[in-house]
């Protein structure tokens, strides 16, 4: 099944040639320039990962991470930045980034990391479905 | 002023590593490009040799991509380099709106950020002054992130230089929502208006910053 991804970043040619590389590797990408834009999107559609540049305008990767988790709380994010600092880092995984990467990125680490995170947002997905069978068991009386 | 000279260089070094962070990032963000446009040629070559036919013309846009970062990256280097070598010498002779475009130049990230546009207009002829280029360069740089933080987003600041009668005067115009209380300057900033001998006000009916500089750092108002 191809990697359902969506890539945010304010530099469009980054984003356009990223998107680019990540489709021709058979990935299905959607992408976005603003955070605002990407808020849109999540809420129509589901991501097995989101790629987020931690600095844009209107307003930061750390901000647009905690609404991406309030409107998706099992969304797989890995942050990218240009300049990584540990307390970014800290606080990113803090708010449930998946990972946090340096640009500019190697795709080989990038895609593994896409793959983890379908891995893992399919286990979530088995796991609420597997709980929703068993309160529905636990209400039925045969 | 009861702020201490180490306050001062503090803070100047405070802005050198504000300056240097913005620079990092967007040299990162021009190298990220360039990764990405060169990985894109080595996937399409692989494609061809595997018998996809790829266009000449697409890789010819993918080296003007390049190309074009490469410049980018060229000039914010250029950039940093200039702002390095401010604190060669303490005071020296500066053209002061060449001095304020290039902190202008300096502080486009963080404009970029804020959505905030920075239009430096220069004077007819150069405003040549005797300051401490460094320090001026770390109060306009402070004058102006005050500035961006404060204009609401898509607006333009303008940032007007002009001879005056006692040397040359920098305006920021066109802030929007400027506190009318005495926000700014603050502490800092005064510390270093009056160690450049400047005068520094805010005008909020106005919606502007001025900072008048004399001609020769020895003299005073």
């Amino acid at each position: 099944m191809a990697e359902k991804v969506l890539i945010v970043d304010d530099e469009k040619e980054f984003l356009e040639t990223m998107a680019e590389r990540m489709r021709l590797r058979g990935m299905e990408v959607s992408t976005a320039t603003s955070p605002t834009e990407a808020l849109k999107i999540i809420e129509k559609e589901n991501f097995d990962a989101i790629i987020l540049d931690l600095m844009m305008p209107e307003m930061d990767g750390l901000t647009t991470l905690s609404k991406v988790k309030e409107k998706k709380a099992d969304a797989q994010v890995i942050l990218l930045t240009g300049h990584a600092t540990l307390e970014k880092g800290i606080e990113a995984m803090k708010l449930g980034a998946m990972d946090f990467l340096e640009k500019p990125i190697d795709l080989k680490a990038l895609t593994d990391k896409i793959k983890k995170a379908q891995a893992r947002k399919m286990i979530i997905v088995e796991k609420r479905t597997e709980e929703k069978l068993k309160q529905i068991m636990g209400k039925k009386y045969w | 002023m009861d702020l201490k000279p180490d306050t001062i260089y503090e803070t100047g070094l405070r802005t050198f590593g504000r300056i240097s962070a913005d620079i990092s990032h967007e040299i990162k963000n021009a190298l990220a490009i360039i990764n990405e446009n060169a990985g894109l040629m080595e996937d399409l070559s692989a494609l061809a040799d595997q018998g996809m036919p790829v266009e000449p013309q697409r890789f010819r846009g993918l080296a003007a991509n390049i190309l074009k970062q490469i410049g980018r990256a060229d000039d914010i280097v250029k950039k940093m380099n200039r702002f390095a070598h401010s604190t060669d010498e303490a005071v020296r002779q500066v053209d002061l709106g060449d001095t304020a475009a290039f902190v202008a130049a300096l502080s486009g990230r963080l404009a970029a950020m804020h959505r905030v546009s920075l239009d430096p207009v220069p004077p007819d002829a150069p405003v040549l002054l005797t300051a401490h280029l460094f320090f001026l360069e770390t109060l306009l740089h402070r004058c102006l992130s005050f500035a961006i933080r404060t204009t609401e987003p898509e607006k333009t600041v303008r940032i007007v230089t002009c001879p005056t009668e006692i040397g040359g005067q920098v305006r920021l115009c066109g802030i929007g929502g400027l506190p009318h209380d005495a926000v700014f300057p603050g502490a800092t900033e005064k510390a270093l208006a009056e160690m450049l001998k400047s005068r520094l006000v805010t005008d909020a009916a106005a919606g502007e910053i001025r900072l008048d500089i004399p001609g020769d750092v020895t003299s005073s108002f």
